[in-house]
């Protein structure tokens, strides 16, 4: 214990790159933070200043939700994010705990159909699925923006792993022995048990859900629908005369929920994504 | 039950298993076949049948509202013919050169640091790593494009103050492919480190107290064990990475918008500009299975790599 407190140059080299490392993740969030509070001339010159001329006064964030239906933006993000972790979080559970315990067949089938789904990017299908919304009439609509996302084969393959591991055997015998439905095991058994896989699986799926660009770009052309991702790239549209510290005010109001999602559960969300970065492959 | 996985009763005569029919373990796991339901519907309507038309959408020409015009092959006859795609194809791997190498290597490293006893509270280290890689692109982009740009944005503000000339980071054909780079840098390294810090720690602890042993330094201790014993996440890693990096489009849009002269512009996002700007669906949609042919080809081309360095 003595060496590890002890400072060694070799300590010190190494905790102070760790920390230049802390600065470079963190200096652009502090610097939108003070932009969103500052004028074009101030945010483009050549001599820069730390804080912002008139102060933390919050008229940015006025002249914003003033000028653009940012809240409603935030809102539709909201809906969305929720619907779309509710469903891949049901349906992981659903598919993930029916291929770790149950031998039907069909199931080999399945598995290679996921794994499959897991590696064709989902940009191969983007002309189409566009295609195929459009004729559905699902463009511009809130279920436009979920479906696509509903069923997630990643949640899917995750909850399995969880489920091998976590599951015993026994605990559902048993509960099969007293008569339960099997249903009724999953809602009452094998959910709690599985909760905190479960939970983590949420967290993950909110926030990719609510960073998600591409499909929401074509999705919708109604600004009334556009989630916050969408909004923030037509604020920062480059052919229009940009107000930065508008733009970089809709960029601080857009990444708090991701933010206090992240600093309530962080442990929670990087074991998802080790979890799910495919222990198998 | 013998065929559910769930405690299995022995079977009545030892040596000789009675297998139940097929239609038998269907019967007993008809409640498996409704929970599934969904998901097999899910993924034929949204997976499989988008899929197999953006095969088939390849062979026309088409607007997306008027007739489609069945062209045969002519769409990668024309691709092939085409200078943007060329340019494009080539951004895609000026790009991977530039991110892929820099990123596995500086993940790998930061997560040997953060992996090192002498570091007591790796979770605060790894959360501040993964903060850049859960905040979306387009405000990523939207912070980064005023940094880099050239009059008067913070780098060059600070370059000029230290007495190096200005960059035109996103103004230069040559530099807005780096800009694009150092974003994607910060953007991800951090999740790489996770991965590859995931990794380290499987390395049984007897096999660096053998080199310690030994008398082997710190970077000796890396390369002649870290390095091998990682072989499998690194070469995950560097497939991933590839794959992220070929799919990436919105950073491009908002940073760039592709420019200047289609210099930043992935092969990814020619495909979006002549599906969604040009409304050329067959012509893209041909462009979209070339693509996915060259997401394969280069993870395919990484796992020889790597069974090569194996031999």
């Amino acid at each position: 214990m003595q060496a590890l407190r002890r400072l060694t140059p070799a300590k010190v080299l190494l905790l102070a790159s760790l920390w230049l490392v802390v600065l470079v993740s963190v200096a652009p969030f502090v610097y939108m933070i003070l932009g969103s509070f500052k004028e074009n001339y101030e945010l483009l010159t050549n001599s820069p200043e730390l804080l912002p001329r008139d102060g933390f006064g919050l008229r940015k964030y006025a002249d914003l939700i003033e000028s653009w239906p940012i809240l409603r933006n935030m809102l539709n993000s909201l809906v969305v994010s929720l619907a779309t972790t509710v469903s891949v979080t049901f349906f992981s559970l659903l598919v993930g705990y029916s291929l770790a315990k149950f031998d039907f067949p069909g199931k080999g089938i399945v598995m290679v159909i996921i794994i499959a789904t897991l590696m064709v990017p989902f940009e191969v299908r983007l002309v189409p699925q566009y295609v195929l919304f459009r004729d559905l009439g699902l463009l511009n609509s809130y279920v436009g923006l979920v479906l696509p996302s509903a069923i997630s084969a990643f949640g899917i393959f995750l909850v399995r792993q969880f489920a091998q591991e976590s599951i015993p055997d026994e605990l559902i015998e048993a509960a099969r022995l007293e008569g339960a439905s099997e249903f009724r095991i999953l809602r009452s058994i094998v959910a709690p048990v599985m909760s905190p896989a479960l939970i983590s699986l949420a967290l993950l799926t909110f926030i990719t859900s609510w960073n998600d660009f591409l499909w929401p770009l074509i999705a919708v052309t109604d600004s009334d629908l556009f989630t916050v991702s969408i909004a923030l790239k037509s604020l920062a549209d480059p052919t229009t005369q940009v107000d930065y510290g508008r733009v970089l005010a809709a960029a601080v109001i857009s990444v708090i929920p991701v933010l206090v999602v992240f600093g309530l559960f962080n442990r929670k969300i990087t074991e998802a994504v080790i979890a799910g970065s495919g222990r198998e492959s | 039950m013998a065929t559910t996985s769930v405690g299995d009763p022995p079977t009545p005569r030892p040596g000789r298993a009675v297998q139940p029919s097929t239609w038998q373990r269907m019967k007993r796991n008809r409640h498996v076949y409704l929970w599934i339901a969904p998901w097999a519907i899910f993924f034929l309507v949204i997976d499989l049948y988008p899929t197999l038309s953006g095969f088939r959408y390849s062979l026309f020409e088409w607007d997306g509202f008027s007739d489609m015009s069945w062209v045969g092959l002519g769409n990668y006859q024309r691709i092939l013919d085409d200078a943007l795609f060329w340019k494009t194809t080539g951004n895609t791997l000026v790009l991977l050169v530039l991110i892929v190498p820099l990123r596995t290597l500086l993940a790998l490293v930061l997560a040997a640091m953060i992996n090192s006893a002498l570091v007591k509270r790796k979770q605060f280290f790894t959360a501040f790593l993964m903060l850049p890689n859960l905040t979306a692109i387009v405000v990523v982009a939207i912070v980064f494009q005023i940094l880099l740009t050239t009059n008067g944005g913070l780098v060059n503000a600070a370059l000029q103050a230290l007495g190096f000339d200005g960059v035109p980071w996103l103004d230069s054909t040559n530099w807005s492919k780096v800009s694009l780079a150092v974003l994607n840098l910060w953007k991800a390294t951090g999740y790489f480190t996770l991965l590859m810090l995931a990794g380290l720690q499987q390395i049984p602890k007897s096999v660096y107290e053998a080199a310690a042993i030994d008398g082997a330094g710190p970077v000796r201790t890396f390369l002649s064990i870290t390095v091998p014993q990682m072989r499998n996440v690194i070469l995950f890693v560097v497939v991933v990475s590839t794959i992220f990096m070929v799919q990436n489009i919105a950073d491009a849009l908002v940073l760039t918008q592709g420019g200047p002269q289609y210099s930043s512009t992935p092969l990814m996002y020619y495909m979006f500009i002549n599906a969604f700007e040009s409304f050329d669906l067959g012509y893209a949609a041909a462009l979209s299975v070339v693509l996915f042919g060259l997401m394969v080809l280069l993870s395919g081309a990484t796992f020889a790599v790597n069974r090569k360095v194996g031999e």
